[in-house]
């Protein structure tokens, strides 16, 4: 995926990789076990996997990256890296078990294996490791603001599966709280560690967190109209599970549209659903308007994240181009 | 009993030393409330809604109504209440001090965690009914419960980091905390195991408890401790303490949950049988080369319920192998054994005399 990083960058996520290892290795045996399953290194009895098919760790990059952006000397802020990755595994971990997601990367989820309790301990401990590791202080509060953000973005998605009258607002807050805040904290981790202005922290963790709403609107678009190269997710996941993401809601809110109307149809109808109707719901989003909706959404949340790094860093403008690079990757259509 | 144990029961009946260690729980209780109560209030309001219900302030709507339990018996919380104001006294050499604030808010973080440990466990066990009402999960479903939990954890972190410690004692604190949350969650996992498996040697299921519950007690008196101004050799005794006490404490609630009196206990005669669960007298008395332990291997490995009529057979059958003389024996040695721990930090036993009384309330309760 990271073809234009560093050669500098790819070092510094290994050293991410090894340390996470090092960390996970010092669990117990049994919760140690799950979360090698779940980080894609083990299969389910600790044997190694040769395909390893673990996380791409985009956000410990953006935490080496925005440091780099304030500070260019010093070392690699590897522990706020760590942390900010272990808290989204632990959120995977937990968020497979409540929305019954079976696979993971292209695996069985870890509670499809293990069962739910050993899922929902190794998800435990992971964000216990994750607490354990990150420095002391600003950066421990930032995490844990996140953290708590990210639980209560989570309780609201699994609410807002039992509900039909999702507006547009509600699931745009869900998805900032789910996907934003945690890119907004691995951002300003990586301000503390360059000693960052209070200025320029506040700057970075919302350049974070529009980044990390642009990055789930494109999510959510592979979902509906997936990519031709494989994302280890089985196709149109979330329409199967009528799954409310942000371009189906838009979609479905739309007011005058007989698209959104028979998109209200298939959403009220009983699971499962074949692959053309599947097909058909996807062309309803579209119809109604959902895509356009999502790409505008993206655009302007990219624009005003320009505009943040710019006032980061207005002379320089080569110091932010790895991190800009990295947020256009992750944004772009496929 | 040896002069030396004597010393430590002090001259105390049973009956008064109960009164005044349920005094302290009151105590705790009330000393850790308003912290507690400000950090669940500071949650988003679904999150503070499953807390509080969980926590019994409140019904399933938020409405406090009179029968709302008082929740929990605080006996964590006051072993760390208790342990910083031992060693406060112990280092000023004279009685000390009200408590301070590091201490309670390294009593509510011990609560917090005892609290989403029990949020998940719930979930994991399927169990409906917590302290007479239905558990958070059954109220308000899994996802719910085990996202309170996990809020919960991530909030007892925030308010260790947020106490008055100084920053070596903040980083020493914290560590602590995360290796008894791991240690638990090792613990939990074992104990899944073997109720799954059915199969265990006594020093597995030991260790077991040793992670599932006297962790967490150990912490409670080693963050206590620290709160209280010990150096590093201190607050590993009153560790230690806390271990051997958690040790008999469950080592007590298996017994209680096979023999207890249901007058006291308020629960079913034979709890623990009838959900055939595998607590540590079960496991010693399969594990025992008796006759008894070979009918018991029979019943237990039998798809059949227990039922009310077989209860008092099968709970004949395991204490003629002599388990439960074993288990209460075990659970007296770790009574002791902390006792010693005590008089290790504290040789004249005048300023330990809280925990003192709480070691006792532990192993000598009847529910």
């Amino acid at each position: 995926m990271f073809s234009k990083i560093t050669e500098a960058q790819n070092e510094a996520l290994r050293e991410v990789e090894n340390r996470i290892r090092e960390e996970v290795e010092k669990l117990p045996p049994h919760v140690r076990l799950i979360a090698g399953y779940h980080l894609g290194w083990w299969d389910y009895d600790g044997q190694p996997v040769k395909h390893q098919s673990g996380g791409k760790r985009v956000r410990a990059l953006f935490t080496i990256l925005s440091k780099r952006m304030v500070r260019s000397t010093g070392e690699v802020p590897l522990e706020a890296a760590v942390a900010v990755e272990l808290v989204h595994e632990f959120s995977l971990l937990h968020d497979d078990v409540f929305d019954n997601d079976i696979s993971r990367r292209g695996r069985p989820s870890a509670w499809s294996v293990f069962g739910m309790p050993d899922a929902v301990l190794a998800g435990n401990a992971l964000l216990t490791l994750a607490l354990d590791i990150v420095p002391r202080g600003a950066a421990a509060e930032a995490l844990s603001a996140a953290v708590q953000l990210l639980l209560e973005g989570q309780a609201n998605d699994c609410a807002f599966t039992k509900r039909s009258d999702i507006t547009v607002d509600e699931c745009r807050e869900m998805a900032k709280m789910k996907t934003g805040a945690l890119l907004g904290a691995a951002c300003s981790l990586g301000g503390l560690a360059g000693q960052a202005s209070s200025n320029h922290l506040a700057l970075l963790r919302e350049f974070g967190e529009r980044v990390g709403l642009a990055w789930q609107l494109v999510n959510d678009l592979h979902d509906i109209w997936p990519p031709s190269m494989p994302t280890g997710k089985p196709e149109r996941s979330d329409l199967a599970s009528r799954k409310r993401t942000l371009p189906i809601v838009a979609a479905l809110c739309a007011d005058q549209s007989e698209a959104a109307a028979d998109l209200r149809r298939i959403y009220n109808s009983p699971q499962p659903t074949s692959t053309a109707l599947l097909e058909t719901a996807s062309q309803l989003v579209e119809a109604a308007g959902g895509r356009s909706w999502a790409l505008v959404e993206r655009d302007r949340e990219l624009s005003r994240a320009r505009e943040i790094l710019d006032l980061i860093s207005p002379q320089d403008q080569t110091a932010d181009i790895s991190v800009w690079d990295l947020t256009l990757l992750i944004t772009r259509l496929h | 009993m040896d002069s030396v144990d004597r010393s430590f029961q002090e001259e105390q009946s049973s009956h008064g030393a109960h009164e005044l260690a349920s005094g302290l729980l009151a105590e705790a209780q009330a000393d850790i409330h308003p912290t507690l109560r400000a950090a669940i209030e500071r949650l988003p309001s679904t999150f503070c809604r499953i807390a509080g219900y969980h926590f019994g302030w409140w019904d399933g709507d938020g409405v406090s109504d009179g029968s709302a339990n008082a929740g929990g018996k605080s006996l964590r919380p006051a072993l760390v209440l208790a342990s910083a104001r031992a060693m406060k006294t112990i280092a000023a050499k004279r009685r000390a001090s009200p408590i301070t604030k590091p201490a309670v808010t390294a009593a509510v973080a011990v609560e917090l965690v005892h609290n989403f440990s029990i949020l998940h466990d719930d979930v994991m066990d399927g169990d409906l009914v917590r302290r007479h009402r239905p558990t958070a999960w059954a109220k308000f479903g899994t996802g719910n419960a085990i996202l309170t939990g996990d809020l919960l954890l991530s909030l007892a972190h925030d308010l260790l980091a947020e106490s008055l410690l100084d920053s070596a004692q903040d980083l020493q604190a914290a560590r602590i905390l995360s290796n008894t949350v791991l240690r638990m969650c090792e613990g939990q996992a074992a104990d899944l195991a073997l109720q799954e498996t059915g199969e265990a040697t006594v020093e597995e299921a030991l260790h077991m408890i040793s992670g599932k519950t006297a962790a967490l007690f150990a912490c409670a008196c080693q963050l206590g401790a620290i709160a209280g101004g010990a150096n590093a050799e201190q607050a590993e005794v009153f560790r230690a303490f806390g271990h051997n006490l958690g040790m008999a404490f469950q080592l007590v609630d298996d017994l209680l949950g096979i023999w207890g009196d249901p007058s006291f206990t308020g629960k079913p005669v034979g709890k623990d049988l009838l959900s055939r669960k595998m607590s540590v007298p079960v496991v010693v008395a399969l594990n025992s080369d008796t006759i008894g332990a070979e009918q018991l291997r029979g019943i237990y490995s039998e798809q059949v319920a227990i039922g009310n009529a077989d209860v008092k057979a099968v709970t004949r059958l395991i204490e003629a192998t002599g388990a439960r003389t074993l288990v209460a024996a075990q659970a007296e040695q770790h009574y002791h054994q902390a006792a010693r721990h005590l008089r290790y930090v504290d040789p004249d036993n005048t300023a330990s005399t809280e925990l003192q009384l709480l070691a006792r309330l532990v192993t000598e309760r009847q529910k």
